[in-house]
């Protein structure tokens, strides 16, 4: 067999295990919330479909996948189409650089792979914005605008404290950073607790998780830039946002929490537990706290967490050198 | 006499007794109900009206000579029903207002007594911690075929929404209201003044299906 | 006040049968839009919005995302309550009041028994009038912890409006053991109740205020009211001055959170509210959160009211001896009485016959709706659906 067929096979393989995984993940973590916010509302939850209803979200995909596809008349029917996709696709290309345990990476080990993290992770606004603008709806334009504007305003201080690990570790590459955390046998939370609630705090931001929904803020505007969607393309949506939600908490782990290193267990699986230990954070933090507004959450940014993460930054330095 | 005569008897001794025990319980005899149709028959309220409701009478009847109130107290409720002629009800509701201190509007009503229209305002005082003193309640009688009143939106901006539902169920319009369009009402609505007594119902009737068992 | 009464109109449209209608103003509105005279948005907010509360539909004019209108269009759910029940049978208009305040049905119940009472000179025993008294108060607590669970929705909280409704739950299984229903009671009837309650009840309604009185109602205040975020998002927001609140015809905790106390039971008390000891909460800001917060003392002292009248039930019969047929005098009455929202009145006026010549439903939540310019212009649309939770507004009052 030629060399480069080996090497495309390797990489459909990859992507298939990627993808498998994303769906298995977006299954487990929508049955996850579900049952998490159910036991912080006194309800129950799922529980018909399959043991403890964890199949229920099979049964809500076939739903999806037979409805009927509805596209407004008004809408702008490329950009309206191609937004889910827009959106999904940067949730997987995160994977590439993803260190599962010691030389392993699913992609390849970027030297610079920090600066593909922020730079993949802030295109899924593309999408938000494609669907905001191609629905021609007026919520889902408010929407779009709301989430261009926080992703604006929380990018700098996410990539500010992102910076931290980097000038800790020495490197942008992700597989050092965890190497060089493994190496010095501390995780870099320790030394750089303000970077990682920083970092937490931009994150949920930027996913409209918790008290920062106000993307989606299905009180105010019915559900934002999802508004005219339905069946699986708003599915699609879904799935996105959910695997963003993951892979935000597994870079975290990464950076902060040693990524894969840990006793016993297999690399990739220490990844994911640490991974699913902040998404459960962070649902819990959703399920109890009210929404802010708008402008509240801009003035948090720019007037509180800009100048705490500078500050962070420079103090650091002066301990480094 | 039967046994339901009786009966019905003793019921009606019954009811009298609770009334003219409620009654004296309110320290107030007479009439439980005055001001008869609308109140507009003259002031019969017999000798219950507390002496404040005097007070403001003849306050009012200075201050507007020659206008008939007619006025009824109402022991049921506590409000002075007065009638308002239509063409002085702006200045009266001013004077209500600003010289008597009736700064809350609480409903404002429209009635149908066949032969004209009226609307009724019952007014009270707001003040924290304070029981109001004066309850007086307003009516002005509106032509039913030129069904025109005053408004008082400027008076009380509570009659805002009050006078376009009243506008809307009665077709009384109320000259000065900035806004006056259908509020309850489909905008389309043409089949009359559903609060009116002579409406009909045009709309098509559903058929009722009723299955035999 | 014609500055107010300017505001609260906005640009009027002066025509009157043949006027605009609001469709025609939103096409026109949109033209102007797309001809790109006006920078403004016209958003049509409802009928059908998550957080309308019912089919209210407000017109909203936005700049970027701040309200400069907010135009309530209401009359979805009209169905002339007035005109159905002119020539019913007193005793039939009582279980259709309950249908216009769906969530304080008690409170309906009274205002229409009431009236008639009031006319015929009826006197309710004690026992009944203090049996009113109590199920009057756990109304009042039911309908607070449905305003709190979707106020805390509004705010994006989803998790308290089940822990509201948990022990609204509780409430509804208390009700359906001595009325037979959940929502919708008929328990009052003209002259007195239905029937009794029995003691076992009242050991039951005992331990949930107990429970709820050391357990939920704490943890309200823990999990929402004082969350950082919620006092931000309410605290300035849809402020009403006293003087608009009393202009604009405010009642209940949208006027006592304007730092006006006020309340019918005190003021001009209709059961025998006067003989129990309790406080009437106000505000000072007349902003959403004084409203909140009001609201939410009120349910304890709520609790307080039905504990004492517990404690001094006196026996005897709950109905009073009536005639068969109710033919009250002929004479008008406007009985009033302080609902969960506000000043709920009947204006009842009889003709001598068996049902009413006419009555006329004053409506707290149709008042309020009135102030929702005042309060929402020059805020977010996010502050909008704070406004309209604090007013806390039933729809099928509202139109009846």
């Amino acid at each position: 067999m030629p060399g480069w067929l080996i090497d495309f096979l390797w990489v459909v393989v990859k992507v298939t295990l990627v993808i498998a995984f994303v769906g298995v993940n977006f299954i487990f973590m929508v049955w996850l919330e579900r049952k998490l916010s159910a036991k912080m509302q006194a309800r129950i939850g799922p529980n018909r479909v399959g043991p403890h209803g964890s199949l229920q979200l099979i049964a809500d995909a076939l739903k999806l996948f037979s409805k009927e596809d509805i596209k407004p008349a008004m809408a702008d029917p490329k950009v309206w189409a191609l937004a889910p996709v827009v959106m999904f696709a940067p949730a997987l290309l995160v994977f590439y650089v993803l260190p599962v345990g010691p030389n392993a990476v699913i992609g390849t080990d970027l030297n610079v792979g920090l600066l593909y993290l922020a730079a993949v992770s802030s295109f899924t606004l593309v999408g938000i914005f494609m669907a905001g603008w191609g629905s021609n709806s007026k919520y889902s334009l408010l929407g779009a605008m709301r989430a261009g504007a926080a992703l604006m305003a929380y990018e700098i201080p996410l990539v500010l404290s992102i910076l931290t690990v980097a000038m800790l570790a020495g490197t942008l590459s992700v597989q050092g950073i965890v190497q060089a955390q493994v190496d010095r046998g501390y995780y870099f939370v320790f030394p750089g607790i303000v970077a990682f609630i920083i970092y937490f705090i931009c994150v949920m931001a930027e996913l409209g998780r918790g008290p920062f929904d106000l993307v989606e803020a299905e009180h105010e505007l019915v559900m934002g830039y999802q508004t005219e969607y339905s069946g699986m393309r708003w599915g699609i949506m879904l799935m996105a946002e959910y695997t963003n939600q993951f892979t935000a908490a597994a870079i975290a782990a990464m950076l902060f929490l040693g990524g894969w290193d840990g006793p016993f267990l297999p690399g990739w699986l220490w990844l994911v537990i640490k991974a699913y230990a902040l998404v459960m954070v962070m649902m819990w933090v959703r399920w109890t706290l009210p929404r802010v507004r708008i402008d509240q959450l801009l003035d948090l940014s720019w007037k509180f967490l800009l100048p705490v993460s500078l500050l962070n930054l420079v103090v650091v330095a002066i301990f480094l050198v | 006499m039967t046994d339901e005569e009786r009966k019905d008897q003793a019921a009606a001794a019954a009811k009298a007794a609770a009334a003219a025990k409620a009654r004296a319980a309110a320290g107030e005899g007479g009439g439980a109900a005055a001001g008869g149709e609308g109140g507009g028959d003259g002031g019969d309220a017999g000798p219950v009206m507390p002496e404040r409701y005097q007070q403001f009478l003849d306050a009012l009847g200075k201050e507007f000579e020659g206008v008939d109130f007619a006025p009824a107290y109402n022991a049921a409720d506590g409000f002075l029903y007065i009638n308002v002629p239509r063409d002085r009800l702006r200045e009266i509701a001013l004077y209500l207002r600003d010289r008597a201190g009736l700064n809350y509007l609480r409903a404002l009503s429209g009635v149908d007594w066949m032969d004209r229209l009226q609307v009724v305002y019952h007014l009270t005082r707001v003040e924290p911690d304070t029981r109001p003193e004066l309850l007086v309640a307003m009516q002005v009688d509106v032509d039913r075929d030129q069904a025109v009143c005053p408004s008082l939106v400027d008076v009380w901006p509570t009659a805002d929404f009050n006078e376009r539902e009243v506008f809307d169920l009665f077709g009384i319009r109320f000259e000065g209201h900035p806004n006056l369009r259908r509020i309850l009402l489909p905008d389309n609505w043409q089949g009359g003044y559903p609060l009116r007594k002579d409406f009909v119902d045009k709309r098509p009737k559903r058929q009722r299906k009723i299955r035999p068992r | 006040m014609a500055d107010q009464i300017e505001r609260s109109i906005g640009a009027g449209v002066q025509v009157i049968e043949d006027a605009e209608t609001m469709e025609e103003a939103l096409r026109r509105a949109h033209l102007e839009e797309q001809a790109g005279e006006r920078r403004r948005m016209l958003v049509n907010f409802g009928p059908q919005h998550p957080s309308t509360h019912g089919v209210l539909r407000v017109l909203l004019t936005l700049e970027g995302e701040t309200v400069i209108d907010a135009q309530p269009d209401i009359g979805y759910l009209h169905r002339n309550w007035e005109k159905i029940v002119e020539g019913w049978t007193y005793a039939m208009v009582v279980p259709f009041s309950d249908r216009n305040d769906y969530l304080a049905a008690i409170c309906n119940e009274q205002a229409v028994v009431g009236a008639v009472e009031r006319l015929m000179g009826i006197e309710v025993p004690e026992r009944g009038q203090f049996l009113r008294v109590l199920v009057f108060e756990l109304q009042r607590l039911t309908s607070h912890l449905i305003w709190f669970g979707t106020f805390a929705m509004d705010m994006g909280a989803t998790t308290a409006f089940l822990h509201a409704f948990r022990e609204r739950e509780r409430c509804y299984s208390l009700f359906e053991e001595i009325t037979g229903a959940r929502l919708l009671y008929n328990y009052l009837r003209i002259g007195g109740l239905r029937n009794d309650v029995p003691d076992s009840w009242l050991k039951k309604l005992e331990q949930f205020l107990d429970d709820f009185e050391k357990e939920a109602y704490p943890s309200y205040w823990d999990l929402v009211i004082n969350n950082e975020i919620f006092r931000v998002r309410t605290k300035g927001i849809g402020v009403i001055t006293p003087e608009q609140a009393i202009a604009y015809g405010a009642s209940g905790p949208v006027l006592r959170g304007s730092g006006i106390r006020w309340d019918l039971r005190k003021v001009d008390p209709f059961l025998p509210y006067d003989q129990f000891e309790f406080d009437i909460p106000v505000g000072t800001n007349g902003d959403a959160y004084d409203r909140a917060i009001v609201r939410m003392k009120e349910m304890m002292e709520s609790v307080k009211i039905i504990r004492q009248v517990m404690k001094r039930l006196p026996d005897g019969p709950v109905m009073a001896k009536l005639p068969r047929a109710l033919r009250p005098p002929k004479g008008q009455v406007y009985n009033r009485v302080e609902s969960p929202r506000g000043e709920v009145g009947v204006y009842l006026i009889s003709d001598g016959g068996t049902g009413p010549y006419r009555i006329k439903w004053r409506s707290p939540c149709f008042t309020h709706l009135m102030l929702l310019p005042v309060m929402a212009r020059g805020h977010l649309v996010a502050d909008l659906v704070t406004c309209i939770g604090s007013i806390d507004i039933v729809l099928g009052e509202v139109d009846r």
